[in-house]
């Protein structure tokens, strides 16, 4: 059974211990703190809690939609429909305040979109049995459709003192915006994590007959992870439209894809159940601090995508190679 | 009397193109272990995931305590009492032992949906306890535990529903030894306890241990249910087979000219196997045998070129081929028959004709260019050799019964004109029929001057179709011997024990 | 006897479902709009569908793998851009079109590598080479955009071949080339089989490394294709000009009846999906609806064609099974 290691106490093996930690972090965490500490060398006030706290309400929006994208990589799948959704629900809000509908109406409202097109996913995915990649594919063409014509294809206005509230008010120095973002990450930790939802997640993911052994139709668990996901992708909208204080229709193209690496980057394991959302947080740092990084250190815009691209791609192929080594 | 738990009868199951069950009679009392036995394919499996849920019977009539009942799907049958403990896994990778043994019903805290993790695993230890594991960690994850940890996980998974029924279906497939004891110690416990325990196997030695009376299937029906130590050991086996074992293996005399294949001191890299040596002659059927987890499959890989050796040499026909990949090893005549061949043998999304040709496009089609015509004309001819059935050479792979489906795969190696063929199981989970065509198949092989490596965990098909036996155990070849030189019993034993007393 | 035998036979026609499809859309459009069938109509539709076949038709032996190229477009992008920075320097053009036509094979063979040697899941290795190829794409642009191609290299998207357009000619003969690669050739034939089960094909003896790369790198070339196809046509180069192509092409192909999973579909099928997603934009523009609600209909399209394979392939297959 469970063999003890004789050789244990020797140095060798501590060694091997330290490399095993090393390894048990995702790529992203060791990414992060390598740019970090290349940009507070070479970028004066990159550290500076302004520069800081900028980043973090720009990556906010990114980090709520990254927590969702988690739980369907977990599922094995990647959810294209997220940037529409962000695009359909940044709109749809500013559209209904301007005509006349009180804001929290409007926000609940606009958010309950999302959450039906999650919910429509999930029907689709375990109904039709489309493959996820196609039928959030086609949502994706749903919802943009939406969004453009709506907004009739341009971004829509409406004073409102709520965006600054969320992303300049703030409680013990951090923007509301950040609050929300934390909060995101800590339900979905905790329902993934704490409760019986977690681990159904990790049951589809890994091996979907103990779940029907269990006497939980896969079907419903399929449906669930959805409509979550459609939930946070709402909360995220809401919170694009304060960053950019307006509704556009095409302000969340790119993600969908950019959340799909985060999640990638921080640790979850597109084939096996492994990972969860604290390795995605360390995921969307990568991106953010990449991109404010760029910007801050005046490279030129045209060759910023280049090298998120390969940053990206770099830390992808180190993973899977620091992986097979183990 | 002792108190009819469960009673079964005229049950029946089939599946597309295979009657799996059919009329079957079955009763299970309070107290008692009833085991299952016959050959692969003789219904174990398929009897016991109807009694379940798994499967629902086409016809036939489960009672319960003397009512009628049918179960929807195996959560029901959980309800019912009836739990199960299954040959594969069904463990999620990543969550830890507490986690799988509660999946979907964990303990929560009063007024939330938050899981109380140490309520349990409090729980999930005093079922681990019972089973003798305390030293299983319940927080790693369950895929970095070996295999016979992940069966014991699952059995205290089982335990966890306090079942009156508990069905084991080849549960100890991959214990060792000294587990096995300890499985069986609490299986006569449960069984004071007064639960009816269904226990499916095809391991000889087991059950005269653990079995109160034994109900024999064979070829999907029920042949009869006898007290334990009411039959000899030959009578039982002949009551499996359905006919005299002498007439099953025929073997053809035959001369061997010469070594093609010869594996020297070779060890691989993750510790499975160690210097094994062997010697394969022409015309000459070599046996492997060895428990589940005694290193045939990765010796086997090894051969083939899937996994490089860490040590060792191996020669075929003269040339050193060790650590060259598959697709050279093919071309030197060297074919391998996976263990599982869903898996590893075959594209179950293609035709037959496809799937025959699959190892040898290159040599009846060198230009690069296939002509469909000749490609079903090969298929055909292997398809008339090897009686595939149905003959149609563009039928899918995966609607064809497993024993067709091996046929294809051992069509596949001989249309590539593979001299030197290693059969990793070769009838698991195939008919009886089927099985004899594929002994037969191996004997005419070997006539014609092939040779063939036979691994099996069936003894009586390795010591009845072999010339030479290699006896592997926890990774070493500890000792071969002639055809004959040893009996079946003596060969069984040295396979799980090393020894001979 | 021989009516059943002939309906056995259509119902075991891979295509069969997918035609369908194209009749279906087809039938509307019809009834929507008086000039839709008009031979020059169906020309355009045609000539509009060309960049896209073009594009789907070599990922249609990457998916077939069981893999996919996410990079397909921007290799296209990236190819048209640098084929008109070349032309605008003033380089032979037939040179120019061979030095595109190996940029997209270095991209292909880059993601075969990534997915055949490192072996990196599909998506996340053609996700983030597409990240680089757009981004090259931007560098070699610096940020602006071509006008005016050269003479003599715009009617390779615009031109005609007496009543035919060049583009039309172009994308048939790489779709017979495909074809025939897919139908005839044991490369394609060792395509399907490690799309079907790569564990087999490893046990089979099959260079599953090389043939992963042979297809990624096919991918590759039609998309270096499709770039200059589509540069020539657009008469213009522009670092975002694959970004109208996106996953539409991964579309086309699973509408064609290609599962994502591998081993089944083909050419043919890729071919009638690109169809019909040209299709619903060109009846859509005839009858003048908001082109911002042309997505929509391609949405709902490519659910129910992909749920309708899915269906009528199960159906078929339990057909079979109850034959037998």
């Amino acid at each position: 059974m469970l063999r003890q290691l004789s050789f244990s106490d020797s140095p060798k093996y501590k060694l091997i211990k330290l490399s095993n930690v090393l390894k048990s972090f995702p790529p992203a965490v060791w990414i992060d703190l390598l740019l970090i500490l290349i940009f507070s060398i070479r970028i004066n006030n990159f550290l500076s809690v302004s520069n800081l706290m900028s980043i973090l309400t720009q990556l906010t929006p990114l980090l709520i939609i990254s927590c969702g994208q988690t739980l369907i990589v977990l599922i094995q799948g990647t959810d294209l429909s997220l940037g529409a959704s962000l695009n359909l629900i940044s709109v749809l809000w500013i559209l209904l305040m301007k005509n006349g509908t009180p804001l929290i109406l409007a926000m609940i409202l606009a958010i309950s979109t999302a959450v039906l097109a999650g919910f429509l996913n999930g029907v689709i995915v375990s109904k039709l049995k489309l493959p996820i990649f196609i039928a959030t594919l086609g949502m994706a063409n749903i919802l943009n459709s939406i969004a453009l014509t709506i907004s009739n294809g341009s971004s829509i206005y409406f004073q409102e003192e709520i965006y600054r509230k969320v992303t300049k008010g703030n409680f013990l120095g951090i923007p509301f915006i950040v609050w929300v973002g934390i909060a995101c990450v800590l339900i979905t930790f905790l329902i993934l994590e704490k409760t019986r939802f977690g681990a159904r997640v990790r049951s589809l993911g890994g091996n979907p007959e103990a779940l029907t052994l269990a006497g939980f139709k896969t079907d419903r668990a399929t449906i669930e992870i959805f409509t979550l996901t459609g939930l946070l992708a709402g909360i995220a909208g809401i919170m694009l439209a304060c960053r950019i204080e307006s509704g556009n229709p095409i302000a969340g193209n790119g993600f969908e894809f950019n959340s799909v690496a985060a999640v990638l980057l921080g640790g979850t394991s597109m084939r096996e159940g492994r990972g969860g959302v604290i390795g995605t947080i360390f995921g969307v740092l990568l991106i953010q601090v990449l991109k404010n990084g760029l910007v801050m250190a005046n490279i030129s815009s045209i060759y910023q995508s280049a090298i998120i691209g390969a940053v990206v791609l770099f830390a992808i192929i180190i993973d899977a190679i620091v992986r097979r080594s183990q | 009397m002792e108190e009819t738990l469960l009673q079964v009868k005229g049950l029946t199951k089939s599946f597309p193109g295979v009657v799996a069950l059919s009329d079957v009679d079955f009763t299970l009392k309070a107290g008692e272990v009833h085991v299952l036995v016959g050959e692969n394919g003789a219904g174990k499996s398929t009897l016991a995931k109807c009694i379940l849920g798994v499967y629902k019977p086409d016809s036939g009539q489960m009672y319960l305590n003397n009512e009628p009942v049918s179960f929807s799907d195996p959560k029901d049958a959980l309800d019912h009492g009836i739990a199960a403990v299954y040959q594969e896994l069904t463990m999620v990778p990543y969550l830890n032992a507490p986690q799988n043994i509660f999946l979907n019903r964990e303990p929560e805290y009063k007024f939330t949906k938050i899981i109380n993790y140490k309520k349990m695993e409090q729980e999930a230890k005093s079922f681990l306890d019972i089973l003798g594991c305390q030293d299983i960690d319940l927080k790693t994850p369950v895929l970095k535990f070996d295999v016979a940890t992940q069966q014991m996980i699952e059995i205290a998974k089982a335990l966890s529903f306090n079942p009156k029924i508990i069905i084991f279906d080849e549960a100890t497939a991959s214990l060792s030894e000294r587990e096995t004891e300890l499985l069986f110690l609490q299986i006569n416990k449960l069984r004071q306890k007064g639960l009816g325990i269904i226990y499916v196997s095809h391991r000889m030695q087991e059950y005269h241990k653990i079995g109160d009376r034994i109900t024999i299937l064979r070829d999907g029906k029920f042949i009869r249910t006898i007290q334990n130590g009411e039959l000899s050991d030959d009578a039982l086996v002949n009551l499996m087979v359905g006919r005299d074992i002498s007439q099953v293996y025929v073997r053809t005399p035959n001369v061997y000219e010469g070594e093609c294949l010869r594996v020297e001191e070779l060890s691989d890299k993750k510790g499975r196997v160690h210097s094994c040596s062997l010697t394969l002659n022409k015309g000459e059927v070599v046996g492997i045998a060895g428990l589940v987890g005694s290193g045939r499959t990765e010796l086997a890989r090894m051969i083939f070129g899937i996994d490089k050796p860490r040590s060792g040499k191996i020669v075929l026909n003269g040339t050193d081929i060790t650590g060259i990949p598959p697709n050279l090893a093919v071309k030197m005549g060297l074919g391998l028959l996976p263990e599982d061949r869903k898996r590893f043998g075959l594209a179950l999304k293609a035709s037959l004709a496809w799937n025959i040709v699959a190892v040898g496009l290159k040599i009846f089609f060198p230009s690069g260019f296939i002509s469909e015509r000749k490609n079903i004309e090969i298929a055909n001819k292997y398809i008339k050799l090897l009686n595939i059935h149905p003959p149609d050479v563009r039928r899918i792979v995966r609607q064809l019964s497993g024993g067709n489906q091996q046929k294809v795969v051992i069509s596949k190696w001989l249309a590539a004109k593979s001299t030197v063929m290693i059969f990793d199981e070769p009838t698991r989970g195939i008919d009886v029929g089927a099985k004899m065509e594929i002994y037969s198949l191996i004997d005419n092989l070997a006539t014609q001057g092939n040779s063939i490596l036979m691994i099996s965990s069936e003894l009586s098909e390795v010591v009845g179709m072999s010339d030479r036996i290699y006896i592997m155990k926890d990774g070493y070849i500890i000792d071969h011997y002639k055809r004959g030189e040893k009996t079946e019993e003596e060969i069984g034993k040295l396979m799980v024990l090393g020894k001979l007393c | 006897m021989r009516i059943s035998k002939i309906k056995e036979s259509l119902i075991n026609t891979n295509y069969l479902f997918t035609f369908m499809a194209l009749l279906f859309v087809m039938g509307i459009s019809t009834l929507l709009s008086e000039s839709f069938l008009s031979g020059d109509n169906l020309i355009t539709i045609l000539r509009q569908a060309s960049v896209l076949m073009i594009l789907s038709s070599g990922l249609t032996a990457v998916i077939l793998t069981g893999g996919i190229d996410l990079s397909v477009n921007n290799t296209a992008a990236l190819v048209g851009c640098i084929v008109a920075q070349l032309l605008l320097s003033n380089i032979n053009i037939i040179v120019v079109i061979i030095i595109g036509l190996l940029i997209g094979l270095v991209v292909g063979l880059f993601n075969g590598f990534l997915v055949g040697v490192l072996q990196l899941p599909p998506f996340v290795a053609t996700y983030g080479s597409n990240m680089v190829v757009l981004g090259l794409a931007t560098i070699v642009m610096q940020g602006a955009v071509i006008y005016d191609l050269p003479r003599n290299f715009t009617p390779i998207g615009v031109g005609y071949l007496g009543p035919i357009p060049i583009p039309i000619i172009i994308s048939a003969l790489l779709i017979i080339v495909i074809a025939i690669i897919l139908q005839k050739t044991t490369l394609g034939r060792n395509i399907y089989m490690l799309g079907s089960n790569p564990a087999a094909a490893l046990y089979s003896g099959q260079k599953t490394v090389l043939i992963t790369l042979q297809a990624y790198a096919l991918s590759g070339l039609t998309a270096a294709l499709g770039g200059i196809v589509m540069t020539a046509r657009l008469n213009a180069a522009d670092a975002n000009m694959g970004n109208s192509y996106g996953l539409q092409i991964v579309a086309a192909v699973v509408m064609g009846g290609t599962s994502l999973l591998g081993g089944e579909g083909g050419i043919f099928g890729t071919v009638i999906g690109a169809i019909i997603l040209t299709i619903i934009s060109n009846i859509m523009n005839l009858i003048g609806i908001n082109s911002y609600l042309q997505s929509l209909a391609v949405g709902l399209v490519i659910i129910i064609t992909v749920w309708f394979d899915i269906f009528s392939r199960k159906q078929r297959e339990q057909r079979k099974a109850s034959i037998s």
